[in-house]
């Protein structure tokens, strides 16, 4: 078993607005090694984004409430460490890549100058080095001519290419973890697959952890080692890759995975969804986040279910409190995994109704299915 | 080649404007009731036929364009002299210029430098006292008419207390103390204005820009706070500040200085101008305005060229 380089236990995160607390990440763990790709999936405003800004200390504010723990491989403590010595963590031992490389570089500066900023951010070498360091990271991320692209404004590039950039920034000193946030949501497909193989050459030659939050399955079943499902703010489900897919054990996972379309059958006249809205994270169901929309939901489900693995000694853990054996008969839906579809009826009494009308839109685009770049293996 | 092009582009459109300023500040004095000069250049107790005189000795029986051409043909070759005090426009130009200069170059200087600093404050302390005292201050000096403001000031910083020196210029090369202190209170009435709008515009500015995926990636590298903010958040919403700036600089040097110039006589071009078209006298009038067209014109060019500096996606939009 390789090495754990970051530990995340309990981890909660809570903005306090006029309305009340919203809890954005409700007691999420997870551990990432060396050298793997952990992948966050869930749609927008599971909580996955959320977490990983935490871990970079970038949603510290007077609102924020944090608690739990993160841990570094050297037992450095991310959830309330002094800023200062947070500053150099970021940038430097954890590094970050975001969704859009169109506006994620500052406009008016060359570059080159921007990783360079960076190296010089953390570590005392000359502009001459950290500018030939910058050259070489550039030329290693697959940008031609680097010597002369170094010296170009972020306009002159197109997406794929600041992505590139962006990567090259990330690994300007040789973090020990990489978190990619999205990071080819906003690439067509082509080049969606260069980044991602970009990704993967990485990892293999540097060691480094590399957390994936994605939407797309499609991305997920391509780089991960690894998958973290997140609901509502909370981890429901995490298995290795191969696992996931093949012995999902949360019926929110299967719901993910019946909306998948499949190129090897019939296409269906609507594309299967999961019924429903997630809930308010303002006030969330009491006990299982999923209970609203869940078809097999029990009266048990309104207390909170743990995450806890199905076999002793497994790795692969879920949150809900169907027996394994029940659970693989009730997700197979018309020949393959899935929930049955209108399950939803009414909202369980004593529970907060979801926030926006019930839209197809929202679960699309969690599964990136509302663009033309979303890909769906 | 890029450059000359622009030059050439540039230059005829200041063409086009200052003909057309200058057309229009002429028509402009012969739609006026009561407007003929002669009957003012011919004295009270004229008769008809001295002004008929008059009249004829500057021409203006003529048509009215060929009167427009003989004044603009004085203007060009520098001869043309004030209807009423028969003095070179130029000379009494020259005169009133280092005040109005010494005016506008202050209060541009002071309102930007306070105007950036308050903006700054305010959105680093959103939402908190100081930045709702800022923006309170601010719309005060939007709306307070400087001669308000001028003559408040001169009232308690002058006149009671004695603290400042009273009304009028010094020149700087005469005394550069008294030329200061003479031009504490005109800078302020002027800047207050200024001062309120730039605060405000560039308080915006950078709360906008400290939303930016680039300034969380600046924040993700691991750069300090104070690097954050003046790399990449202040960087970035002075650029609009720039050709705010340009605009305002232009628009105080051809005119805008006026009432301030008026309050604490200092006898500076924009006074010069007030006075004469309160004489009618369309010469200095005609020559001020086009100075300001001018002015205008030349400081747009260079707001672009700063901008073309300041903002690299604006140069690969010319090339």
């Amino acid at each position: 078993m390789s090495e754990d380089i970051l530990t995340v236990e309990h981890l909660k995160v809570g903005f306090r607005t006029e309305r009340g607390v919203v809890h954005a990440v409700d007691d999420v763990s997870w551990t990432l090694r060396r050298g793997e790709v952990l992948s966050v999936v869930g749609e927008s405003g599971s909580g996955k984004s959320v977490s990983a800004m935490t871990l970079m200390g970038l949603t510290r504010s007077n609102n924020a409430e944090i608690s739990g723990t993160a841990t570094l491989a050297d037992g450095t403590e991310l959830v309330g460490l002094p800023e200062d010595q947070m500053r150099r963590i970021r940038g430097g031992r954890i590094s970050m890549i975001f969704q859009d490389p169109m506006s994620a570089l500052t406009p008016v500066y060359r570059i080159g100058d921007q990783i360079v900023e960076q190296i010089r951010a953390h570590e005392k070498v000359s502009k001459q080095a950290a500018n030939a360091r910058a050259i070489d990271l550039l030329k290693r991320v697959g940008i031609p001519r680097a010597e002369e692209r170094a010296r170009a404004y972020p306009h002159q590039f197109s997406g794929g290419m600041r992505q590139r950039v962006m990567i090259a920034m990330a690994l300007s000193c040789s973090p020990e973890i990489l978190i990619a946030d999205e990071p080819t949501t906003a690439l067509d497909v082509t080049i969606q697959a260069q980044i991602l193989g970009e990704i993967e050459d990485l990892r293999t030659e540097t060691g480094v952890g590399v957390l994936l939050i994605t939407h797309d399955l499609g991305v997920v079943a391509e780089v991960a080692d690894r998958v973290v499902v997140m609901y509502a703010g909370r981890v429901v489900e995490e298995a290795d890759l191969r696992e996931l897919f093949k012995d999902p054990m949360h019926p929110y996972t299967w719901g993910l995975l019946g909306s998948i379309p499949r190129i090897d059958q019939a296409r269906p006249a609507r594309l299967p969804t999961i019924s429903g809205s997630p809930p308010s994270l303002l006030n969330p169901p009491a006990g299982c986040h999923f209970i609203t929309r869940c078809p097999h939901r029990i009266d048990a489900c309104h207390t909170e279910p743990e995450l806890k693995s199905s076999a002793i000694g497994s790795l692969h853990r879920d949150r809900c409190l169907l027996p394994a054996d029940e659970k693989r008969s009730l997700r197979v839906v018309n020949g393959s995994i899935g929930l049955p579809a209108a399950a939803v009826e009414a909202v369980p009494a004593g529970v907060d109704g979801p926030e926006a009308p019930t839209t197809q839109g929202s679960l699309d685009s969690a599964l990136g299915l509302d663009s033309p770049e979303g890909r769906l293996s | 080649m890029d450059l000359v092009y622009f030059a050439i582009k540039r230059l005829a459109g200041a063409i086009v404007v200052l003909f057309a300023v200058s057309v229009l500040t002429f028509l402009i004095f012969f739609a006026i009731p009561n407007g003929n000069p002669a009957q003012r250049l011919a004295g009270r107790t004229a008769t008809d036929a001295d002004i008929k005189n008059v009249e004829h000795i500057y021409g203006f029986d003529k048509p009215i364009y060929v009167q427009y051409w003989r004044t603009m043909k004085q203007i060009f070759t520098g001869q043309i002299q004030s209807y009423t005090q028969h003095v070179s426009v130029f000379s009494q130009i020259k005169r009133g210029l280092p005040a109005t200069l010494s005016l506008s170059i202050g209060a541009a200087v002071i309102w930007m430098v306070v105007g950036i600093t308050l903006g700054v404050i305010g959105a680093l302390r959103v939402g908190k006292p100081s930045d709702v005292a800022i923006t309170t201050v601010s719309f005060i000096g939007i709306s307070a008419p400087s001669f308000v403001v001028g003559n408040v000031l001169l009232d308690l910083l002058v006149y009671k207390s004695h603290i400042l020196p009273n009304v009028g210029y010094i020149p700087i090369t005469q005394n550069a103390e008294q030329w200061f202190s003479h031009l504490i209170l005109p800078w302020f009435t002027l800047a207050i204005l200024y001062i309120g709008i730039y605060a405000q515009v560039l308080r915006t500015s950078v709360l906008d820009a400290m939303t930016t995926d680039a300034v969380r990636t600046a924040r993700a590298k691991g750069l300090s706070p104070t690097k954050v903010l003046l790399k990449h958040v202040l960087r970035v919403s002075l650029i609009p500040i720039v050709s705010l700036w340009g605009l305002d600089f232009a628009a105080v040097i051809g005119g805008a200085t006026l009432i301030v110039e008026k309050v604490f006589s200092l006898q500076g071009i924009g006074q010069y101008a007030a006075d004469s078209v309160g004489a009618l006298d369309v010469p200095p009038v005609l020559v001020v305005t086009l100075l300001g067209a001018f002015f205008v014109i030349l400081m747009n060019a260079i707001v672009d060229v700063l901008y073309a500096v300041l903002d690299p996606r604006i140069r690969a939009g010319s090339s």
